[in-house]
């Protein structure tokens, strides 16, 4: 049997490759922008309930996420995520499903215990957690407050050198607007 | 010689395995799925119950849109076959191939945008630009290897149509395992609003952009009734096309205001795109009606080795009239003869439809058998009497 129309099945092929291979191309050639964090400098995070705001550790290096309600910082092989979600209504099974929801994003996290203090009146627990394909560990806390949620994690390749959580739970703010949209 | 043909002779559109892009189709079809099933099933496992909940929201959703998408074809031109083929292809390889360079589009947009506003039109971007593009490609793909039968832009629009179909059946499941992942509060209430969302908004969804960017395809391969188009014509109407549904979709994924505005601005969205689909369901519909009418001419003259046939009377003959027309007709009939008479005229209809749908087919080895039994199932003159 002769088999016919090749040269078609080729281009197909090639077109249905370009789907990744463009953007591939693209991504290779446009540089991913340095941002450092400048000292005492507060970032924020949008959601629906009210945005929340934080200092980030000073000269570490925001990444680009791609994603509302996640924020990246790392210097070397130390990171740092936070992510606010909203709509809490309740706060020991939210705080479970966060636990849940950064293990299906690679980081596996359980809670140790402790509780977590953070600024504006923002609490929680604290977790230890672990990231498999980074090979690293560390450290997060859950907070909440009203309706909003709070999960920032802190991890680095070696052991006792992720960045301490406590001054970014410190400075912790839930937007003026968020509290008043709440009472 | 056509009338020669016996049913031993009958062909199969889609199963061609003489057909590198047949063989091409089956290995993608494989491929994408299997990629699917390794890129998203334990994040489908670990919110599987909740899935099973909310499946009948899924299944009732595709058979509405199924027959959304049908209702654009008054005049039978669907390839069930091809129909199924198109919706397996958009479920798994445009799924799959899409959600592998989103991810590469979704991390380019901030380094271009900055972080807000490319987190912002990061799915604006990516959405489009990469789903419209394989769904197109597997609507080229289909036409191709059905070349015989798909052969007019009304078969394109349907072929887009479950393309798109099959995409979204299958994004509505990732997105409501994705919601009852990302809930705070529980699955089921993720998944349900995700879901119950996308299933009222869906009218506007991949179906409706993979059809016109289909009619587009039909176009770029010079599937037109009449006059043959030349090359520039075929890639600008392919062009405009493909960016009228990309447009849209952009359009839809673009980020609402956070404010009151949204409640205005989302079904205006929706507005449009239907009243760009219309527009190009209505080209689909000229094209298709100057198709039967040839046909119509040609089976009552006679042509090749077959002799003229007389055609059924004129109210099954409006069946291949405008909307308005088949309107009046039914109209009339239904005053004459009640209801019964217009489900006479609409059966009478389909099945003059479907003849004159097959005349396309003769010598392709397809569907042969409606003409080299020399019974060819036209409704009598006489129907007219018989439909009062």
């Amino acid at each position: 049997m002769k088999i016919v129309d090749v040269g078609a099945a080729v281009g197909i092929v090639a077109l249905l490759g370009w789907t990744w291979l463009g953007p591939t191309l693209v991504k290779s050639v446009v540089s991913d922008p340095v941002i450092v964090v400048g000292s005492g400098e507060r970032d924020s995070i949008s959601a629906p309930a009210g945005e929340v705001s934080f200092v980030a550790p000073p000269s570490w290096n925001k990444q680009t996420t791609g994603r509302l309600g996640t924020a990246i910082y790392t210097s070397g092989d130390k990171s740092l995520y936070v992510e606010v979600v909203d709509g809490v209504t309740d706060i020991d099974r939210a705080s479970q499903r966060r636990l849940a929801a950064l293990s299906q994003s690679g980081i596996t996290a359980a809670f140790d215990g402790a509780a977590a203090t953070a600024g504006d009146g923002f609490t929680g627990k604290r977790c230890v957690a672990i990231q498999s394909s980074s090979k690293s560990t560390g450290t997060c806390a859950i907070v909440a407050k009203k309706e909003s949620m709070v999960s920032v994690v802190s991890l680095g390749q070696s052991f006792g050198t992720q960045a301490d959580l406590q001054p970014l739970l410190d400075s912790l703010e839930l937007a003026k607007n968020a509290e008043d949209g709440d009472e | 010689m056509r009338s020669e043909l016996t049913p031993g002779h009958l062909g199969h559109e889609f199963f061609r395995p003489d057909s590198a892009l047949w063989w091409l189709y089956c290995a993608l079809v494989t491929v994408g799925g299997i990629g699917l099933v390794l890129e998203v099933g334990p994040g489908l496992m670990s919110t599987s119950f909740t899935l099973w909940v909310i499946a009948p929201i899924f299944v009732i959703t595709l058979v509405l849109f199924a027959a959304l998408v049908l209702v654009t074809d008054p005049y039978r031109s669907r390839r069930r076959w091809m129909l199924f083929a198109a919706a397996i292809y958009g479920a798994t390889v445009a799924t799959w191939f899409s959600l592998k360079a989103n991810n590469v589009v979704i991390a380019v947009v901030p380094r271009l945008l900055g972080n807000t506003e490319g987190s912002e039109w990061s799915a604006a971007i990516a959405g489009p630009t990469t789903e419209e593009w394989t769904k197109g490609i597997g609507v080229l793909l289909i036409m191709l290897v059905a070349s015989r039968t798909l052969t007019r832009p009304m078969h394109a629009l349907l072929v887009g149509g479950f393309v798109g179909l099959g995409f979204q059946m299958v994004e509505n499941v990732l997105y409501a395992a994705n919601g009852a992942a990302s809930n705070v509060n529980s699955d089921l209430a993720g998944a349900l609003s995700v879901t119950m969302m996308r299933s009222v908004i869906g009218i506007s969804s991949h179906w409706l952009y993979s059809a016109i960017v289909g009619v587009g395809v039909a176009l770029l391969l010079g599937r037109v009734v009449g006059a043959r188009w030349g090359m520039g014509k075929r890639i600008g109407g392919c062009a405009l096309l493909y960016f009228l549904g990309w447009g849209l979709h952009f359009l839809w994924n673009s980020p609402l205001p956070q404010n009151l505005l949204a409640v205005v601005i989302m079904p205006a969205k929706i507005v449009l795109s239907i009243v760009v689909l219309v527009l190009v369901v209505r080209f689909a519909w000229r094209q298709e009606r100057a198709y039967l009418a040839g046909a119509q001419t040609a089976i009552a003259e006679g042509a090749g080795a077959d002799k003229g046939i007389e055609l059924p009377a004129p109210a099954v003959q409006t069946a291949i009239g405008t909307r308005k027309e088949r309107k009046a007709e039914r109209k009339t009939v239904k005053k004459a003869s009640g209801k019964a008479g217009r489900k006479a005229l609409d059966l009478h209809w389909r099945s003059y439809l479907n003849v004159l749908q097959a005349w396309d087919r003769r010598g392709t080895g397809i569907d042969e058998d409606r003409w080299v039994t020399g019974q060819v199932p036209l409704p009598a003159s006489d129907t007219a009497e018989a439909l009062g």
